[in-house]
């Protein structure tokens, strides 16, 4: 056994938080309430491990390299500190601060879903060529009608009830597929979760 | 010309941050592998903020400040996860991290039982419950809905089923029943992920309108 | 007059010569057998390395060889029904025999135990006394049962010293080694048949950590799991034939000559850690065929270390590089079939005595470095790849390396066949490139416990590749010319997309269909609104990027203003460290658009809320410990908005702006038991769509407002115009451009014939 306290910890910690769930009692509650919270700030401190170790890890290694790996992970460094630096001497809340996200991060990750949507397209230009059988061509035809609903354009059906019916019908068929999915899920979250109860699988012990 | 003001000087960084990221369309270029590294830089900064202020702060520093003496329990915990920045410590990060998981895989458990399993089940099941309060609708076409959907969400679930047993031949098969519905189940499958395709075609679309419509604005702006 | 074929280099030999001319291997005396299908048998050979699959049954090999030479226990073997019928002729007639014959009969006892072990059948005397289970290399040394032309006419004597000699052997602790976890994946199947042996010098009373197993991938058995149902170990040659025309061929073999040299070489070689684990996963080999011990030679380790150091300067190799070669062995015979080459010696069933001594110890150390492997998970590809000097490797094995062997069993259709194209191209006997499309991927390491099929496999990498594809012009496979067409496409593309976007607000405008059909999940989410109690406040949770801020933030701007609209109180929570800011700006956007809606004192954030999805359970269970402050460290819950909430039903409802279907399924899993009859609702992308609407069927989700089309329909029963509808033009020219462009590649790919067809 590689790690018994870890894997104590991980057992226990699970099997009382999952108790709550089926187990309504007030003192659970009571101890489930404060594992749960403190889970959520482990949670937090987290993000800031993953941070730390980006610029520290990746990014300060980086500078010792030569090259133009290293010119951008300067910008990365240097971003990083004036943002860390304006956001202390401010506070979150100022709505100087949040110009960061509302004028570099959201032009920026709107233009890539925007760049995406010529890539898929591009893509899916040669969906046909790629897979020729009929599964391909089923995915194809969904493609398609699904673009044309969402796209608006059939709100002349309104009109004609045979043609609203048909389109309610079409709905229904993903809407199934969705839900087995859904369900598919569902079961392997809970094999996965309860591999990791019974201590099976040790995902921390890396 | 305008006044240069500060909603102008954002607004300009922005519609040369979007003209960047347009740049690819002419292949990899500096310009576009800039704005990557501002992007990431930029957005830890900001997370770095947050966390301090609307994690560690509120969690860890208040509540011991107040005098919360349980509150030394994610202190240690967190203590510990930090050390999962140093190699040689790292080994020590591993009580939290195993709680953090132990707790996340009991939430899933819990969730996928009672929030999806049941859920869906039950709501398979309502398509045919419906027929008490069915009005204006025939109760062959709700019988014939609720089987389409019950159908499509066994044929679904099926597919997924990779279990098989060995034949003669060393060769894992289906049963034909299973392969019957997996047949269908596939045909739901190519569906529904069309229909999620569409989707996210569709949410890019929009995007791309809408930087459109940004970069249309900057100009008018820019230019007045 | 017939030749003598050599077995091991296939060149033709003077049929009164023992030994070839070529390679001094030992000749088979005697008429050869007829070659199967057109060829020797050292074809199936070769061509069983040219694929990771079953193993060559110890009864075919032995036949073809030396017929005549074979022993009675051996030839008995051929047929499972002779087997059974002679082995119980042959107990009864042992006590009469003499000693020879009596160790005869031991042999399909083990045989018999090692083919239940791997049928998953038990053999008679494990069905009466079901033994204790036991460890064997034996079990797992799958073709350690064929019988060399090299033992030649002792291999009766042989076999009782042998097989006391393998019961001896026992692993060695595993030492800190890096292994290319691609590499070991690849190699199972081969590395198995040869294992290399260490006398034990303890009583060979079965051995393994149990901690080094519990850390065994699982996904590693499968090799063995694949062998299970295949070749080796059956005993029956029609079975055999059958699996010959049926199943691909085996890689390699071990012979008994493999273990003889090792023990009389380089005795303390280390058990294979594969081999180890076959066995456990077998386990049914009786254990008093470990009755005998052969005491270990404490001079073969400096033999061996002195062996390896002249090999390596043989190699011109490192060490590393040397198991890179070693390593790297499949790939010569996938490549080099004319001629004998020192690799097919090392892994030939029939290494000669005058076998090149650097040719028979870097094979071995091969099998010792990975025997020496940590017994882990964290084998890193990357490592030992970026540790070799491919620069060092002969020639002839850098020619003769191919990306990766085809698992999937493609390569058994189409061996033999040149690629014209890709990365192989114009190397015969190499996969051609598939009508798909380019893989060049590594295997990718399914789960053990998933049963895909092939087509499931190339879906997986086909839509892979295609991901990789949208992004990686990078690629430097890709030729220039390549690179510019695809460049001049996306300029087309986006050129005409932003035309029919720019232009579609004049010349476009008058052809725009509004929206007629109120999706019934939106109209939900419109009464609910509309029926919201005042004295509740309404919770707005936050859990989008900012990649579909401008998306959301025209779903979500007719809901907002109704929201305000009715003076609701807003209490905003981001579940991403983003989103509290994405969502303020959302809001502000539409208070300008609502009169008399002060923000300030109807909007209190408290903000971001981390741990995912048991962020939210914490928040369902006791919203005022989920949220203790606001997002500028004020005390939330003393505030006139917040002080009669005390759990989440006291909310008038819960609506979550969402990007993503994996969290938006979080939310319902987790708050729906705790709400009671507070509505939840969604403003979601267009993406998350499909995936939720499971939930708003089965009454989980009260409502919900999906994507730019949504946010129209909403507006339109509020009967507002507002800024959406101006876009509406240019959202559906977009559209309808992407669906007559995908339709008409649709209609050309289906009419043309796909490029392979052409080709002919």
């Amino acid at each position: 056994m590689k790690s018994p306290l870890s894997m104590l910890v991980a057992v226990l910690s699970g099997l009382l938080v999952l108790a709550g769930y089926f187990f309504p009692f007030p003192a659970l509650i009571a101890i489930r309430t404060p594992m749960l919270d403190w889970a959520v700030t482990l949670a937090g401190i987290a993000g800031l491990v993953a941070i730390i170790n980006l610029m520290v890890g990746v990014h300060l290694k980086r500078l010792r390299e030569p090259g133009s790996k290293r010119f951008f992970s300067i910008v990365v460094i240097i971003s990083f500190l004036m943002v860390a630096v304006f956001g202390f001497y401010l506070g979150p809340a100022d709505q100087k601060f949040q110009r960061v996200v509302t004028a570099i991060q959201t032009p920026i990750e709107t233009s890539l879903m925007a760049l995406l949507a010529i890539t898929l397209t591009y893509s899916s230009l040669k969906m046909l060529q790629r897979q020729r059988n009929w599964m391909g061509f089923v995915f194809f035809l969904s493609v398609i009608l699904f673009l044309v609903i969402n796209s608006g354009i059939l709100a002349f059906s309104a009109e004609i009830p045979v043609l609203q019916d048909l389109l309610s019908g079409f709905h229904q068929i993903p809407a199934a597929g969705a839900r087995g999915i859904l369900l598919g899920i569902a079961l392997g979250s809970l094999a996965a979760g309860v591999r990791i109860l019974i201590g099976s699988d040790k995902p921390y012990s890396g | 010309m305008p006044t240069l003001s500060a909603d102008l000087l954002w607004m300009f960084v922005s519609f040369i941050l979007t003209l960047m990221v347009f740049s690819y369309l002419f292949g990899d270029n500096a310009l576009f592998r800039f704005v990557p590294a501002l992007f990431i830089g930029a957005t830890t900064g900001y997370m770095f903020v947050i966390v301090v202020f609307q994690v560690v702060l509120p969690r860890l520093v208040a509540p011991i400040l107040n005098g919360s003496v349980i509150t030394l329990i994610p202190i240690i915990l967190s203590g510990l996860l930090l050390m999962k920045v140093s190699p040689k410590l790292s080994k020590f990060g591993n009580i939290s991290m195993a709680y953090l998981v132990g707790t996340g895989a009991a939430v899933a458990i819990g969730g996928a039982i009672l929030g999806t399993l049941f859920g869906q089940i039950k709501g398979t099941l309502t398509a045919f419950d419906s027929l008490q309060h069915a009005t204006g609708t025939t109760p062959l076409f709700l019988i014939l809905e609720g089987t389409f959907m019950l159908v499509g969400t066994i044929a679904t679930l099926v597919y997924f089923n990779f279990g098989a047993k060995n034949t003669a031949q060393k060769t894992a098969k289906r049963g034909w029943l299973s392969s019957a519905f997996a047949w269908i189940g596939q045909f739901f499958i190519a569906i529904t992920l069309g229909a999620v395709f569409a989707g996210v075609l569709t949410t890019a679309i929009t995007a791309l309108v809408e930087r459109s419509d940004f970069i249309l604005q900057s100009i008018n702006t820019l230019l007045r | 007059m017939a030749e003598n074929i050599c077995p091991i280099c296939e060149r033709p030999n003077d049929p009164s010569a023992e030994r070839c001319w070529y390679c001094q291997a030992e000749l088979a005396s005697g008429e050869q057998p007829t070659p199967v299908n057109g060829t020797d048998w050292l074809n199936g050979l070769r061509e069983e390395s040219e694929q990771v699959t079953d193993v060559e049954t110890p009864a075919e090999t032995g036949e073809l060889e030396k017929p005549e030479e074979i022993p009675d226990w051996l030839a008995r073997i051929r047929t499972r029904e002779q087997l059974e019928r002679e082995a119980q002729a042959n107990t009864e007639s042992a006590q009469t025999e003499p000693v020879v014959a009596g160790k005869k009969e031991e042999l399909p006892d083990w045989l018999k135990e090692i083919k239940a072990g791997f049928s998953g059948k038990k053999s008679e005397s494990e069905q009466d006394d079901s033994a204790p289970e036991s460890f064997s290399p034996l079990a797992t040394s799958t073709a350690a049962d064929q019988k060399p032309l090299a033992v030649g006419q002792d291999q009766n004597e042989d076999t009782d010293e042998w097989l006391s000699r393998l019961a001896a052997w026992k692993p060695t602790d595993a030492e800190s080694q890096t292994v290319d976890e691609g590499q070991d994946a690849v190699d199972f199947d081969t590395s198995e048949p040869e294992i290399p042996l260490t006398p034990m010098e303890t009583p060979p009373k079965p051995q393994f950590d149990m901690d080094s197993l519990a850390a065994l991938n699982q996904a590693e058995f499968r090799p063995f799991e694949s062998k299970r149902g295949n070749g080796w170990q059956k005993l029956n040659t029609d079975e055999l034939d059958a699996d010959q025309q049926d199943e691909p061929q085996p890689e390699k073999q071990l012979s008994f000559d493999d273990l003889s040299p090792a023990e009389e070489e380089l005795a303390p070689a280390n058990f294979d850690i594969n081999a180890l684990r076959e066995t456990i996963a077998v386990q049914h080999t009786d254990p008093d065929f470990f009755a005998e011990k052969v005491t270990p030679d404490a001079s073969d380790a400096s033999d061996e270390d002195d062996l390896l150091e002249d090999d390596f300067q043989d190699l011109n190799l490192a060490g590393v590089e040397n198991t890179a070669v070693a390593s790297h062995e499949e790939s010569i015979f996938l490549e080099i079939k004319s001629e004998p080459q020192p690799g097919d010696l090392t892994s030939s069933p029939f290494v000669p005595d005058d076998l090149p001594d650097w040719l028979a110890t870097a094979k071995l150390e091969k099998h010792e470095k990975r025997s020496n492997e940590p017994i882990s998970d964290e084998l890193d590809a990357g490592k030992l790849e970026a540790t070799l000097d491919k620069g060092n490797l002969p020639a002839w094995l850098q020619a003769a390396r191919i990306p990766t062997p085809d698992a999937d069993g493609l390569y058994d259709s189409r061996k033999g066949e040149t690629s014209e194209s890709g990365l192989l191209a114009g190397i015969s006997g190499t996969l051609q490139t598939p009508s798909f499309g380019m893989d060049i991927r590594k295997p990718v390491g399914y789960g053990s416990a998933l049963k895909v099929s092939e087509r499931q496999k190339q879906s997986a990498n086909l839509f892979a590749n295609l991901v990789d594809e949208t992004f990686d012009d990078n690629d430097i496979s890709l030729p220039k010319k390549s690179k510019n067409r695809r460049m001049i496409w996306r300029l087309g593309l986006a050129f005409a997309l932003l035309l029919a976007v720019f232009l579609s607000s004049n010349i476009l405008a008058p052809f725009i269909i509004q929206p007629a059909l109120f999706p019934p999940e939106v109209v939900s989410v419109y009464d609910q609104v509309d029926a919201l109690s005042l004295d509740k406040p309404v919770l707005l949770t936050s859990d989008f990027e900012a990649a579909v801020a401008g998306e959301l933030s025209w779903s979500s701007q007719a809901l907002l203003e109704h929201l305000m609209n009715r003076n609701m109180n807003l209490v905003i929570i981001s579940s991403n460290p983003s989103g509290s800011t994405l969502m303020t700006q959302l809001i502000n956007n539409a208070a300008k658009n609502v009169q008399g809606f002060d923000v300030s004192t109807h909007v209190i954030n408290l903000g971001y809320l981390p741990g995912g999805a048991t962020g939210v359970k914490l928040l369902a269970e006791n919203p005022r410990a989920a949220m203790p402050y606001t997002h500028n460290l004020d005390a939330a819950w003393n505030s006139p908005i917040l002080y009669t909430v005390y759990s989440l039903s006291d909310f008038g409802a819960v609506v979550v702006l969402s990007d993503k279907s994996e969290s938006s399924r979080a939310w319902v899993e987790q708050i729906r038991p705790a709400l009671g009859a507070t509505p939840l609702m969604f403003v979601i992308s267009a993406q998350v769509a499909p995936l939720l609407q499971p939930y708003y069927q089965s009454g989980q989700v009260s409502g919900y407002v999906a994507g730019f089309y949504g946010s129209l329909a909403y507006e339109q029963m509020l009967q507002q115009t507002s800024k959406s509808l101006s876009h509406l033009g240019a959202f559906q020219s977009a559209m309808l451009l992407v669906v007559v462009l995908i339709l008409v590649s649709g209609v050309v790919a289906l009419i043309r014939p796909a490029r392979t067809e052409r080709k002919g």
